[in-house]
């Protein structure tokens, strides 16, 4: 974006601005977890409802390789039972950063902390050290519905950074 | 840095956006998901209507929803409600206009629709081209006070490709990114 920027001729700073879901951890597995799948797992669900809408019914030909490949097959063949028939998106996107749905059972704690900005205070504290000195100057949580008294505890790690 | 936080619009948004102000978080921005959530202006509304300081974002509008002057009254009204504190964040209509089985805005017709409805925002005519006429628009009684050209409203792009992100630096708009992974190559 800052190639983009300095081709432009801007000569004042570019303003950005990185919003993404994530979770506070605490230690405890259980509660971790909990709050992975609330608070996070929505984030990455959307990446698979990206892939089924990219794709289309036939997208396993078009299958990229690497880590998610399994998974977005698996995700692409549910997709391909949604109803109704001439209207696969409706259930594709219902949920959107709202919820896991519950037959997104590819969605795990573990692959939602990999893909999301989730770690306990310490760890967030760092990586969103690193996401300043990227030349990032605003970052934005996504919280999720029910979910939202989580600003107390990004407001603990913004103010941290 | 900055800190913000971002809503799935809700008509009770307001009340986490106000505890968000007090927390000191910057911009309380909303999605624009219309088969998704409740309507992104009318949250916006209620949230200018009970904070002070806390900036107010649609995050992102979606162009092809609502024509050029529907948008930039509403943007107006907030700017009346919240003088100086509302963004003017937009995309291609990526979410709310895949849960319709459609996919993303060609780059040069949203570029229109932000310039159309960023001149009509701070009060100016502009030429509008719908159900195949030309016409001149602006508002027409804007001096009234019932809406506000008068505070900038900033503009912020979500543009992921190399076209998009060109879009957003010749428009010399905030730039807005989406992920957890990535995030230094992005920049």
């Amino acid at each position: 974006m800052q190639a983009a920027w300095q081709a432009a001729g801007q000569s004042s700073e570019l303003k950005s601005n990185l919003f993404f879901l994530g979770a506070v951890l605490t230690g405890n597995e259980e509660e971790d977890n909990a709050r992975l799948m609330a608070q996070a797992g929505p984030g990455t669900a959307v990446i698979f409802h990206n892939f089924a809408d990219e794709m289309g019914a036939m997208g396993g030909q078009a299958m990229p390789e690497g880590p998610l490949s399994n998974l977005i097959a698996a995700y692409l063949e549910q997709r391909d039972k949604y109803q109704p028939e001439d209207a696969k998106y409706l259930q594709n996107h219902r949920g959107h950063l709202m919820f896991v749905r519950p037959e997104e059972t590819h969605i795990t704690p573990e692959l939602v902390r990999a893909t999301s900005m989730s770690g306990t205070r310490a760890e967030l504290v760092e990586r969103l050290q690193e996401v300043k000195r990227q030349g990032y100057n605003q970052v934005t949580i996504q919280v999720v519905h029910g979910h939202e008294s989580a600003v107390e505890e990004w407001h603990d790690v913004f103010s941290a950074v | 840095m900055e800190y913000s936080v971002a809503f799935a619009t809700e008509v009770d948004s307001w009340k986490w956006a106000k505890r968000a102000e007090e927390l000191g978080f910057s911009t309380a921005w909303f999605y624009d998901t219309q088969l998704l959530n409740p309507d992104v202006f009318i949250g916006m509304a209620l949230a200018a209507h009970e904070t002070s300081r806390i900036r107010l974002g649609t995050g992102v509008l979606v162009p092809s929803n609502r024509i050029e002057p529907v948008t930039a009254n509403a943007f107006a009204s907030l700017n009346r409600l919240a003088p100086g504190r509302i963004d003017f964040g937009v995309g291609t209509g990526f979410t709310a206009r895949r849960t319709m089985g459609l996919g993303a805005i060609p780059l040069k017709q949203t570029r229109t629709y932000i310039e159309r409805v960023q001149k009509l925002m701070k009060g100016e005519t502009v030429e509008w081209d719908f159900e195949g006429q030309k016409k001149k628009i602006p508002f027409l009684n804007p001096e009234v006070g019932l809406i506000n050209v008068e505070d900038e409203i900033p503009l912020w792009i979500s543009a992921f490709g190399p076209k998009g992100q060109a879009m957003t630096a010749e428009l010399a708009a905030g730039w807005l990114n989406f992920g957890a992974t990535g995030t230094g190559e992005a920049l």
